[in-house]
């Protein structure tokens, strides 16, 4: 009996953020029926996805020890440029008026090479000039945002073009529960989890985050791991901003804007240590999710938009006070 | 001898199967010095700020205070 309730006790501590969630899904679900519609579903899958490919791209830099702090303005300028380029072509206030039509897919590998060589700056300067992180990654945050504000003028861009609108409002064949940006999250959660689980790229990089000096030691080449990282990151958040603009109907300089922050947040609940070393993909994804139904469940209650802040803040030390106290138990 | 070293060192570095493998953040947390009870305590304060800061938000947020 004493066993079983510690069966239960256990089981309730290791899963208490999602149980916490599920909890208050049913409570907000009850109060407010329209919560459990499959519109609010596609809605909860759609911004979950955007935020899951960020969460992953800021994951490789923090299991590595590192950070990136401009994440979130990449992927304003990914939507950015993505935005000026597929503009209808009857639009009247055009960007560039001359350039027809562009083919989606050219556009996106467009951006992604653009964004190799942010990627790549961000990994030159951590790994090679060894500046911190947090610094180096501050400063592309503000190098990029002024790029932005150069490309754009500070004028937002709209006018998009259908196929590109519904790329990221679509679903497949209509099945509204399934929409796009769910799959492309899903495909690209898959290829992630490959790369840290089943390569020597993510063995690495695990190892560089455990303890630096000790991999390069054993013969890692740790600069080539880190602008890899950090590379892969950019592309993750060109793929993101890409998806974005399009599911935001336009892009503006303020777009992305802190979601580095909710990126971190999200990837701190689902188990990634700051300190290095530790991460899963399925730990990201739970945390970005419990994130995302977080937000929408406070919306639906009608939470003031000041007390969300407050409650999200909370959420974030909940989750790692459990971690800590899991651990604490364990020892 | 030395190979043997080297070895062990890349095993520790890549294989956490090992009993005496620590990751960093266990490492972080051996550095917090609290008891179960108090991290009980911590977590009840924390879900009551959590369950005070939804109830103040969503009176607030109808219009109800």
């Amino acid at each position: 009996m004493i066993k079983q309730k510690n069966k239960i006790g256990n089981f309730l501590l290791n899963n208490a953020i999602i149980i916490m969630m599920v909890a208050a899904a049913i409570v907000v679900g009850i109060l407010r029926p329209s919560f459990f519609s499959f519109y609010n579903l596609k809605n909860l899958i759609s911004n979950t996805a955007i935020r899951f490919l960020i969460a992953l791209g800021v994951s490789g830099c923090l299991i590595s020890k590192g950070t990136d702090l401009s994440a979130g303005r990449q992927v304003g300028l990914a939507a950015c440029i993505a935005a000026t380029f597929l503009q209808r072509g009857d639009y009247e206030s055009r960007v560039y008026p001359n350039i027809g039509e562009p083919n989606m897919l050219v556009v996106l590998l467009g951006i992604i090479v653009v964004f190799v060589f942010i990627g790549m700056a961000n990994g030159v300067v951590i790994s090679i000039f060894k500046v911190p992180p947090f610094i180096a990654t501050l400063g592309m945050q503000t190098i990029v945002y002024g790029a932005c504000l150069v490309f754009t003028g500070a004028q937002p861009i709209g006018g998009l073009r259908k196929d590109y609108t519904n790329l990221s409002s679509g679903s497949l064949m209509g099945i509204e529960f399934i929409p796009y940006l769910g799959i492309f999250a899903a495909i690209t959660g898959l290829i992630i989890w490959f790369l840290y689980n089943k390569t020597t790229h993510g063995k690495f990089m695990y190892a560089i985050g455990g303890n630096e000096n000790a991999a390069e030691v054993s013969g890692i080449n740790t600069t080539k791991s880190k602008i890899t990282i950090y590379i892969i990151a950019s592309v993750l958040y060109a793929v993101a901003g890409f998806l974005l603009g399009g599911k935001a109907g336009g892009a503006s300089v303020g777009l992305g804007m802190g979601y580095e922050l909710e990126a971190i947040a999200g990837c701190t609940i689902g188990g990634v240590s700051t300190n290095g070393g530790v991460g899963r993909v399925s730990g990201i994804l739970v945390g970005v999710l419990v994130f995302e139904l977080l937000k929408i469940a406070m919306q639906f209650m009608g939470v003031e938009s000041s007390y969300t802040f407050i409650v999200q803040g909370i959420v974030i030390i909940i989750a790692v006070a459990l971690d800590i106290r899991k651990y604490v138990a364990k020892k | 001898m030395e190979n043997e070293d080297k070895n062990t060192e890349r095993k520790a570095l890549l294989d956490n199967h090992d009993d005496k493998f620590k990751n960093p953040k266990e490492k972080l947390y051996d550095k917090i010095h609290l008891s179960v009870k108090q991290m009980d305590i911590i977590l009840i304060v924390l879900f009551a700020l959590l369950i005070g800061a939804l109830i103040i938000g969503t009176l607030k947020g109808n219009g109800l205070i």
